[in-house]
């Protein structure tokens, strides 16, 4: 028997399905459906950071004949979302606002301007209370503002016994330092603002809802308990979303469920869509971070102790906090190999704008600090920081800070040696070393090593039990059926080609079908650079069982061996001779009673061992590993910094489409540039005042070098054909190598992000190093 | 206030108020959404059009000031030999990723490669520097500004040729 191979369509560099519409305008995204039926709606929101309010009243002499005013009264279900401890109110609970810019009460109205006149004939009444609007002010419980000591989360990692080594440090002459490292809130600033349509039911007793979203699910799970209809009555479709990046994971739940109340209460459609500047000033950002590290050393220079001390400001209410700080706790230690560490991570509330999930999810505060805490360490003690650093980090068979053996190969020698090969980051340290001090302008390089784990931490993808299926058209055409999003990581490209691969049939075949709760299960949101990796495995197992089911039932219908039957390219042959063509494969089934659609779950593999409690076991199923250099040069009058070079090499398993693969990754690390360069948020007494793309500095096409993008792949066993997580790792790994190679060129000891010129000017007025 | 229009070639006389921005005239009185908005305020790009030949940010513009210009939006921009050379360099590099701010970085490759045949990377970089993107990292839709102008000049060789 002779057999022929499909065409190859996993690791092929395929033209993304949507780039042709988007290229021409055609695609449309939640704010380019108008309808004359619409109503619009807008939020009062809460000018003040901690407030009862008192009373609400409206102006008499205002019309009010064509608006619809929703307040927290007028909810009938549960006040609050169940993801997160209860405690996040879709509005106010007991009359309590807890941060500027919190939804206190929604208008709706024909048209943007009528609601928003209607909003200025709303008048309250608040009684202030005291604001928290610290970190250390709220440990030290000067109000009490979450349970009895204000922290929202707290997690330990305790490996070995790092304070007997601290203590006995200076009797054995170790080199020990202590550092702290602070971090910034970063806005996602996707370009498209959030943005949902809600249609009601003509009986009042379902609503859908349209708009642009990471998790669709999550939304129905809420909208479930705030609304008396059944399950099945609210159904979420996923738009064209323009970009996410985490901001559209949680808070979109709070702006599909204000849409549907005002829907459900004027029995009319309702779109929101934020203004740049409420998205900005009201939606969720990247945890700012205070971090102190305590390392030893011996003078050998291998790494003997850490001690990471983790504050994450979570703002008013939990949101994702738990997870984030999850994540952000595992990466305390870096990704190095030590005997004794101490992790302590809390996540503090304060009455600021709440903090959740951004791309890295906890993962880039605590890269940023341990990273830069290492270099420091290196320096202050005479050892080359990236001999130091790999003398320490990790590999394969060493067990991790939550106690994880890596049995899985550690690729992250493979990504040091393909970085230097391109970016020799050792001997242009050595060389910039020797630079002048008294020139106009100075060079530095920057070196970091990374991991990230890819899906949920731990067994947590076991609470979700990821669902996905493929399912068998008249036409032939094979579609997808998941409720995960496409917002520009590619996903409607990517999980064509890893069903197109395993079922042999070409890629034009496969298509995504379209994100609807009513028809597609729950393959879990789309965040924690799990799609691929999981979802994309889901899909994988659910394509085998498709083939392996029509294989099957061909040889039972034509009385061939299975074993002789095999499918090229959508064809299918009994050895050479073609019997069929996917388009009379469903009339096949349906002779045979057998059902179109076919469906798998993940599970977390039976190996990880994880003590949610304890906080201890294995972490990740799967780590990606990176390692990059940078290369700055600083006009030490202005301290005008330019990124020359940025080049990562990143293991991710398996390149699924090396062309997206690569734009993940440069778009990731650009990103993650601003956070390390310009990205701030500016507050006076909990007001954002920084709530304008004017002023929230994001990187242009002029501040940015083509980054080189390296991909190593070391395929994951458990990974659709060997991949791993990727959307997330580019921003882990860019703010350490830039403060290094700041720090480097300017004599300035950088150890706080973004680092700005300002800063820059100010620290070197303290004289600091 | 009634106000004339010459919108991709389409004459049209609206009653809107005469403040109200080009690109709500756009969206909403001509039905064209492929002009994206993102911040209204001059500063993302996603709503660039081409007015009387130069690239504008239409959430800038008071209808009024359009009154009697020449504007060209995305989906007229789609009548000429250059977009689709554009468009494919853009398809073709993997410059494409959310896509919202895609038409308004079209509009502006285009301008800018009428003015330029043979821009150099950083004139690329300037050209395009008031058209945010925040999933790219830019380098692709560079690279694929590089690729139009290639193609672009290859194609004006091709019929020079001819005319030898």
């Amino acid at each position: 028997m002779t057999k022929k191979a499909s065409t190859p369509c996993v690791g092929q560099p395929v033209v993304r399905v949507d780039a042709d519409d988007k290229l021409r305008g055609k695609m449309k995204y939640t704010n380019d459906y108008y309808s004359e039926d619409y109503l619009h709606g807008v939020t009062l929101r809460s000018p003040h950071p901690c407030a009862l309010i008192k009373s609400i009243n409206y102006d008499s002499d205002f019309d009010w004949s064509s608006i619809t005013v929703v307040t927290a009264d007028d909810i009938q279900g549960e006040n609050y979302l169940d993801n997160f401890n209860k405690e996040v109110p879709f509005l106010p609970r007991n009359n309590r606002v807890n941060y500027v810019g919190e939804a206190v009460l929604l208008i709706a109205g024909p048209t943007v301007e009528i609601a928003e006149e209607a909003k200025k004939h709303i008048k309250i009444e608040y009684e202030i209370i005291e604001p928290t609007l610290n970190v250390f002010d709220s440990l030290d419980k000067k109000n009490l503002i979450y349970s009895d000591d204000n922290i929202i989360k707290e997690y330990n990692v305790n490996k070995g016994e790092p304070d007997s080594i601290f203590a006995s440090a200076e009797e054995k002459g170790y080199c020990v330092y202590e550092g702290t490292y602070r971090t910034p809130y970063q806005e996602q600033a996707y370009i498209e603002t959030q943005a949902m349509i809600a249609v009601p039911e003509e009986d009042g007793n379902g609503v859908t809802i349209y708009g642009s979203m990471q998790c669709p699910y999550y939304i129905r799970k809420e909208g479930n308990k705030l609304f008396p209809f059944p399950p099945e009555n609210i159904n979420i479709v996923q738009l064209p979303t323009g970009g996410g990046f985490g901001g559209k994971e949680h808070y979109p739940t709070l702006i599909a469920c204000h849409a549907a109340l005002l829907a459900l209460k004027s029995k009319r459609k309702v779109k929101m869509v934020y203004e740049r500047t409420e998205d900005l000033e009201a939606t969720t950002k990247r945890h700012p971070s205070v971090i102190k590290i305590k390392t030893a050393s011996d003078s050998e220079g291998n790494l003997l102790a850490i001690d990471s001390d983790i504050i994450f400001d979570s703002g008013a209410y939990s949101m994702a906090s738990p997870v984030v700080l999850a994540r952000g706790t595992i990466a305390g230690a870096g990704a190095y190999n030590c005997e004794n560490i101490k992790i302590r991570g809390r996540a503090v509330a304060t009455n600021l704008i709440p903090t959740s999930a951004f791309r890295g999810f906890g993962a880039p505060q605590s890269f940023f600090a341990m990273e830069r805490h290492i270099t420091r360490h290196a320096e202050k003690f005479g050892f080359d920081p990236a001999e130091f650093k790999r003398k320490n980090l990790l590999k394969t068979g060493d067990v991790t800070a939550t106690g994880q053996h890596l049995v899985d190969p550690v690729a992250l020698d493979k990504c040091i040696n393909a970085l230097f090969e391109k970016f020799d980051y050792p001997n242009l340290y050595k060389e910039y070393s020797k630079q002048p001090v008294n020139t106009k302008k100075r060079r530095g390089v920057g070196f970091s090593a990374v991991f990230h784990g890819a899906g949920f931490t731990g067994r947590g993808e076991d609470y979700i039990k990821a669902k996905a299926g493929v399912r068998i058209r008249e036409d032939g055409k094979v579609e997808l059926l998941c409720s995960t999003t496409e917002m520009g990581q590619g996903m409607r490209t990517i999980l064509p080609q890893i069903a197109a691969e395993t079922l042999h049939i070409p890629f034009e075949q496969v298509k995504v079908a379209k994100t609807d709760t009513k028809d597609v299960p729950d393959s879990g949101p789309t965040v924690a650079s799990r799609t691929t990796m999981i979802v994309g495995k889901v899909l994988h197992e659910a394509s085998k069982i498709a083939l392996d089911t029509i294989i099957e039932t061909l040889a039972k219908e034509y009385n061939y061996p299975k074993e002789e039957i095999n499918c090229v390219d959508g064809i299918f042959y009994f050895n050479d001779e073609k019997i069929c063509e996917m388009k009379d494969i469903y009339a096949l089934l349906k002779k045979h009673s057998i059902d179109t659609s076919f469906y798998s779950r993940y599970s977390t593999p039976p190996s990880i061992n994880w003590n949610e409690k304890t906080f201890h076991g294995d972490a990740y199923s799967g780590y990606a590993w990176a390692a990059t250099g940078c290369e700055v040069e600083v006009d030490l009058e202005t301290y005008e910094i330019t990124v020359l070079r940025l080049v990562t090499a990143c293991d991710i398993g398996k390149a699924i489409n090396p062309i997206l693969v690569e734009g993940q990754i440069e778009g990731g690390a650009v990103q993650a540039l601003g956070y390390a360069l310009t990205e701030d948020i500016i507050m006076k007494d909990g007001k954002i005042l920084n709530n304008r793309f004017a002023n929230y500095i994001i990187p242009t096409t002029g501040d940015v070098p083509m980054v080189e993008a390296i991909v190593v792949e070391e395929p994951f066993w458990n990974g659709p054909f060997g991949a791993k997580g990727l959307g997330e790792m580019p921003c882990v790994f860019v703010a350490p190598c830039v403060a290094d190679a700041v720090s480097m060129a300017t004599n300035i000891d950088v150890c706080e992000i973004p680092i700005t010129p300002e800063k820059l000017f100010a620290l070197s007025r303290k004289g600091e190093k | 206030m009634k106000i004339n229009f010459n919108i991709n070639g389409i004459v049209k006389e609206v009653d809107i108020p005469p403040q109200k921005p080009l690109c709500d005239v756009i969206r909403e009185d001509f039905g064209l959404t492929g002009t994206k908005i993102g911040c209204r305020e001059g500063e993302c790009g996603a709503c660039t059009v081409i007015m009387d030949g130069m690239t504008v940010n239409s959430c800038l513009v008071p209808a009024v000031s359009a009154e009697g210009r020449e504007i060209i939006t995305i989906e007229g921009l789609q009548q000429f030999p250059e977009t689709e050379i554009i468009n494919d360099n853009f398809k073709k590099v993997g410059a494409v990723q959310c896509g919202y701010c895609i038409p308004g970085m079209v509009m502006s490759s285009y301008a800018l490669l009428k003015d330029n045949k043979n821009p150099t990377e950083d004139e690329i970089r300037q050209g395009l520097s008031g058209n945010l993107c925040r999933c790219t990292g830019y380098k692709r839709i560079v690279l694929a500004v590089e690729g139009a102008a290639r193609d672009l000049n290859k194609i004006e060789g091709g019929n020079e040729d001819e005319k030898h």
